[in-house]
């Protein structure tokens, strides 16, 4: 039985000879902004806005509180520059800001209903389009009635591809805890999804 | 090995994390027991139901808001714009590779030239000064404004009446 392989995020260069003045590492960029280079900081925002953006939408499920928690991740970052030690990666060190941004946005509102999926512009046909967006909101409203833990990991582990121990990480548990959030999160979640996959 | 085992190892499993007996077992019993198969199916279904939803896109402004929402805090927190070095640094990146080589090397030929059009300079600008005023052959130009206020005061000032009461007291004292 083929198992599937997760795919590993670029690794930080090991020495700074090896990096390219071209396309500085996370670290070196970091270590600029510390030093008041606002295109350093621009150029972090630009390389990893996506994917905190995807974490920070699918965890809300809204576009405006998805956009001030990523501009709250990222302005928290800047105002840590000047403390930040590479002792991990960079992008496990950014998904535990969005993780516990996430975290807390949730519990001070309540949940989402699936009326309010912002919709996404496409060129399909109505029938389509109209299957595409209910094939969307179902995605999304099953996502949004896990808790939110089981929510973050789901959407790093099945979306982002990061492994256990940098979702463990990020989320400041044990790669076992992650395990046991995962296998809840996939029986909650199955009984939901599994005719939209077979539908593809 | 039981379903309640293997489920519980499905994502180290998926992540490939497995010893090589426990992947093996895991998929030993996923060849023979359906509802351990259609649990595996059921996570794979997820997955590709969820990479198959797209997320809206970032908003296209996005990075240039948060970084001037940056800006201003620096500027608030620090009282002033990113330091010469950061600015010149900042600049430094922006430049293409053949800018950088043009600048390096104009860098290098205008120390050069400084070096060598230098060589035949004073030691200091002070040793300059005091060796130009050791040649200098005109006459001190301030020669002129130089006088003894003591014995060559000009006839009806202040000076010359204090030295006057000054001299008929002291003659007055010797006799």
């Amino acid at each position: 039985m083929p198992h599937e392989r997760s795919q590993k995020a670029p690794s930080v260069p090991a020495a700074a000879s090896e990096i390219d003045d071209m396309d500085p590492s996370d670290a070196r960029l970091m270590a600029a902004t510390a030093g008041g280079d606002h295109d350093a900081f621009a150029q972090l925002v630009k390389r990893h806005q996506k994917r905190v953006w995807h974490l920070a939408y699918r965890s809300l499920g809204d576009a405006r509180e998805a956009e001030d928690v990523s501009q709250d991740a990222f302005l928290r970052v800047f105002r840590a520059a000047a403390r930040y030690r590479p002792s991990a990666r960079f992008t496990t060190y950014l998904h535990s800001i969005v993780t516990r941004l996430c975290i807390d946005r949730t519990r001070k509102r309540r949940p989402l209903l699936s009326d309010h999926i912002d919709e996404i512009p496409t060129t399909d046909s109505p029938v389509a389009t109209l299957e595409r967006a209910e094939r969307k909101r179902r995605v999304q409203q099953a996502i949004l009635e896990l808790p939110v833990k089981q929510r973050l990991a789901v959407v790093m582990r099945y979306e982002q591809d990061m492994s256990h121990r940098e979702i463990a990480q990020a989320m400041q548990t044990t790669p076992k805890s992650i395990e046991r959030l995962l296998a809840r999160a996939r029986l909650a979640l199955a009984p939901r999804l599994s005719d939209l996959a077979d539908a593809e | 090995m039981q379903c309640r085992t293997v489920h519980h190892h499905f994502e180290a499993y998926a992540g490939n994390l497995c010893s090589r007996r426990q992947r093996r077992a895991i998929e030993s019993h996923l060849a023979s027991c359906p509802g351990c198969q259609a649990a595996w199916t059921q996570r794979r279904q997820i997955q590709e139901a969820l990479r198959s939803t797209p997320v809206p896109a970032v908003p296209a402004d996005f990075a240039s808001r948060v970084t001037s929402a940056a800006r201003e805090q620096w500027q608030i927190t620090t009282g002033s714009t990113p330091s010469l070095h950061a600015q010149l640094w900042s600049i430094w990146r922006q430049m293409s590779r053949p800018a950088k080589v043009g600048a390096g090397a104009g860098l290098a030929l205008g120390i050069l030239l400084g070096a060598v059009g230098g060589a035949g300079m004073p030691a200091s600008p002070a040793a300059a000064y005091h060796g130009s005023l050791a040649t200098r052959a005109e006459p001190d130009p301030a020669a002129a404004y130089r006088f003894d206020a003591l014995t060559s005061a000009p006839q009806g000032s202040l000076i010359a009446a204090y030295l006057g009461t000054n001299a008929e007291n002291q003659l007055q004292e010797q006799r």
